[in-house]
């Protein structure tokens, strides 16, 4: 009976094949430094799924932030907890995502045939660091506020242009609830489609060509 | 890299991929592995250290010290050593181009070798590159200062309430009055005699939402007097601050909300049992906190009496001592009884204090004013239970040994000077009792210990409590009653009735003293006599002015309850 359902659901999803490739291939003898970028893909997912149950409560004004955060930690089941694994999942994020970019680097492994697999692993970096920055700002207490407010500045310091670029990023030339709504839009849609897209494509690479092999004298 | 090493490479990666492992399982087994371990780290993190509580955003507090999120603070340190003109360099400049590099690497770096003794400046570079960062991190972290508001934040619903009151007795209790009353605002400089509406009745609760409250307070009502309390308008509260004092505005005072018991709890003033002496530290500072603060701080006229510590209460302000140690004719213990004096009027100026805390107060200052729980359980722990025990069977030899010296500064203990004999003093209260007309009850010895106002300053004396409450204290070298202090007993006999006139109790008054010093129609030409009157109690005084004691002029006074009851008696005129 079940044979026939798996039957008829490979027929239709090609289960059997995915598993061909994806799953049952060769890959060179690693060591454990290796996990890393699963460990960054893992915690991506973390985030993204106590990120979605944060949204229910958080609210992005300048009134009611603060709020809704003291809310989540006092008054929700499990909110500290929810939010607890957010914050810290931020720090060993970045963490981790560095450490997998270090590993990269020192094994030589963004040579030749990865080049396009390195270039969308600095772009899951830098966007990391900003979903860092932008959410450091959302829960609207006095350490978000002051280092957004700082920031913001540092753009601002290039000539010519670097007003503008921090009135871009502020929404205006303070820090206010247009700061906090743009910064909210970029941590839960603009920055999180970037990166769901381009661990799509460091993905596909890594499955196409496979994962480097620790180089020896040789190489 | 040429066709040649692409080809090498291929060759060999196709041979250990041969040599090598499944992807499933045994790569997946130790990402599993690891995301596992991660997962645990998280919930442990958020469990056991959890997320920092901070302040909400305050965009007028410019005296906070911006701090980025720790993987930022190398950047944060970095752009500290490009000042003024440069600082574009370090804060775009050299960060652009290092993320340029890192995004080009693969094609800057054509070195087609992997092996890491075959790549020395490429693994040099970012070795040097991640020690820096390492390094500024670390600098950045030793070198920010703490942040100066190291202060706990209230986060449940109980402590924002008692961090709301706290500020609402700070701030507004000078005009808006303890309960939030209002009336009649005295001495607050530029609002004398402005008469405030009540704030604590549903008129106020029911109109405005927390929102409208937070705003006033916020900007305050400068047609009306009020000035703004908020940072952006020029004051000093912050908006977590000012929410604080809304949550307690509406939980006490509106009556759809439901105060919780332990912010009530919270909130109360520690009561006290029978013979506990109040300290500073438990009962006396939240009083003062609540009633006294609003104006004896820093910047309101006050005779420079500031009561934010302890040292202060005891130390501060024009007419200081405003406390005395043993004394309930202080300063303050006279002006919390609504009497006018040199140091100034009645306190608080509006309404006066509960009489519950006037007793505190009484006791505290009566017990030596000590400043923490231990002290005041020393002072305290020498004063036994009264017991309904017989006069006769106490032997104050025994309790007078237990006795330990005080810590307070003022009632000093000569534990050297033997005891006398309880029958003798007995006898002494016995006489004293007839004389003065109060009711023969059985007695207790309470403790030994030094009496500040009289006129050496530190008289020796035994105190005997009578099972009304009387307190009798007995000199060990005349033999004499010096003091008795009936106020305790005043509940018993309040209800008798009758208001003699201020000539008859000054008549009986000068009997008493009459019999009790025999040449006192002589000796009174050299006195000072007064009358005076703090709420319900009338005293008649006899000062020897001219006495060459150093400390305290020797003085007789009698004070009579206004149903003409006598409770207080004082004398250090025939002290030897």
């Amino acid at each position: 009976m079940l044979k026939k359902l798996f039957n008829w659901l490979d027929e239709r999803l090609g289960l059997t094949s995915i598993y061909n490739v994806v799953l049952d291939r060769k890959v060179p003898k690693v060591n454990w430094f290796f996990t890393l970028g699963s460990a960054s893909l893992f915690l991506f997912l973390m985030q993204g799924v106590t990120g979605i149950l944060l949204t229910v409560y958080y609210v992005p004004t300048p009134d009611h932030a603060y709020d809704s955060i003291q809310y989540i930690m006092n008054g929700v089941t499990f909110g500290w907890l929810i939010r607890g694994i957010h914050h810290w999942g931020a720090t060993l994020m970045v963490l981790v995502v560095f450490l997998h970019m270090l590993r990269t680097f020192y094994f030589g492994a963004y040579k030749y045939p990865r080049e396009i697999t390195w270039l969308t692993g600095v772009i899951l970096l830098l966007s990391t660091l900003g979903m860092g920055f932008t959410g450091y700002l959302l829960p609207w207490n006095q350490r978000s506020y002051w280092a957004t407010t700082v920031g913001t500045e540092i753009p601002g310091t290039v000539p010519f242009f670097g007003q503008f670029l921090t009135n871009v990023l502020r929404g205006g030339s303070d820090l206010s609830a247009l700061t906090l709504s743009r910064f909210f839009s970029v941590h839960i849609w603009f920055l999180p489609a970037v990166i769901l897209g381009t661990i799509g494509i460091h993905l596909y690479l890594i499955i196409r060509i496979g994962i480097s092999h620790i180089p020896d004298k040789d190489d | 890299m040429n066709e040649e090493f692409k080809k090498r490479y291929k060759e060999k990666y196709y041979s250990l991929k041969q040599k090598g492992v499944k992807f499933f399982p045994d790569i997946i087994y130790k990402d599993l592995v690891v995301s596992f371990g991660l997962f645990i780290l998280l919930i442990l993190l958020a469990t056991f250290i959890g997320v920092e509580n901070e302040p909400k955003a305050d965009p007028a507090d410019t005296s906070y010290i911006p701090r980025p999120e720790w993987y930022f603070l190398f950047l944060f340190q970095f752009l500290k050593y490009f000042p003024g003109n440069l600082e574009w360099v370090g804060a775009a400049l050299i960060p652009g181009i290092a993320v340029l590099v890192l995004f080009l690497l693969p094609f800057i770096d054509r070195n087609p070798y992997r092996y890491f003794s075959k790549r020395k400046i490429a693994i040099g570079t970012m070795t040097i590159i991640v020690v820096g960062m390492v390094v500024l991190t670390i600098i950045a972290a030793v070198t920010t200062p703490p942040q100066p508001t190291s202060a706990g934040v209230a986060t449940t619903l109980t402590e924002k309430i008692a961090a709301g009151q706290d500020l609402y007795s700070v701030n507004c209790v000078e005009c808006h009055g303890p309960d939030g009353e209002g009336g009649e605002i005295k001495g607050v400089a530029g609002l004398e005699g402005v008469v405030v509406k009540p704030i604590h009745d549903n008129d106020v609760m029911y109109a405005f939402t927390d929102n409208t409250l937070a705003n006033i307070i916020s900007m305050g009502m400068p047609n009306r007097g009020m000035t703004p309390f908020g940072r952006p308008y020029g004051g000093q509260l912050s908006p977590s601050e000012i929410e604080n004092i809304v949550t307690f505005m509406r939980y006490t005072w509106d009556d759809r909300a439901e105060l919780p018991p332990e912010a009530a709890q919270a909130a109360a003033i520690p009561t006290l049992a029978p013979n506990e002496v109040p300290s500073y530290d438990v009962q006396i500072a939240p009083i003062v906190k609540r009633y006294c603060v609003s104006c004896h701080r820093p910047g309101k006229e006050n005779n420079h009496y500031t009561m934010e510590s302890y040292d202060e209460v005891m130390k501060s302000g024009d007419h200081a001592p405003n406390i005395v140690p043993g004394d309930l004719n202080s300063n303050l213990i006279r002006m919390i009884h609504r009497e006018e004096i040199p140091a100034g009027g009645p306190m608080p100026p509006t309404k006066p204090l509960p009489a519950d805390l006037i007793q505190i107060f009484e006791r505290w200052v009566q017990g030596g004013a000590p400043q923490t729980a231990e002290q005041a359980k020393q002072a305290s722990g020498s004063n036994p239970v009264p017991t309904a025990t017989p006069s006769a069977e106490i032997s104050p030899t025994s309790a007078a040994t237990e006795t330990q010296p005080h810590n307070t500064p003022t009632s000093t203990v000569q534990a050297t000077s033997p005891a006398t004999p309880a029958a003798e003093d007995l006898i002494v209260i016995d006489q004293f009792r007839k004389l003065l007309g109060l009711p023969e009850l059985p007695v207790n010895f309470i403790e030994k210990t030094g009496m500040v106002n009289s006129p050496s300053g530190d008289l020796t004396v035994v105190v005997y409590q009578d099972s009304e409450g009387r307190l009798y204290s007995v000199d060990q070298i005349s033999h004499q009653v010096v003091e008795v202090d009936g106020r305790n007993a005043l509940a018993a006999v309040t209800e008798q009735s009758g208001a003699p006139t201020m000539e008859a109790l000054k008549e009986k008054a000068s009997q008493i003293a009459h019999a009790l010093i025999p040449d006192f129609e002589n000796l009174s030409k050299n006195l000072v006599y007064e009358e005076s009157s703090k709420g319900d109690y009338i005293y008649f005084t006899w000062r020897d002015q001219n006495a060459s004691t150093t400390l305290n002029k020797p003085f007789l006074q009698i004070g009579f309850y206004k149903n003409g009851v006598i409770f207080a008696f004082y004398n250090t005129l025939t002290l030897k």
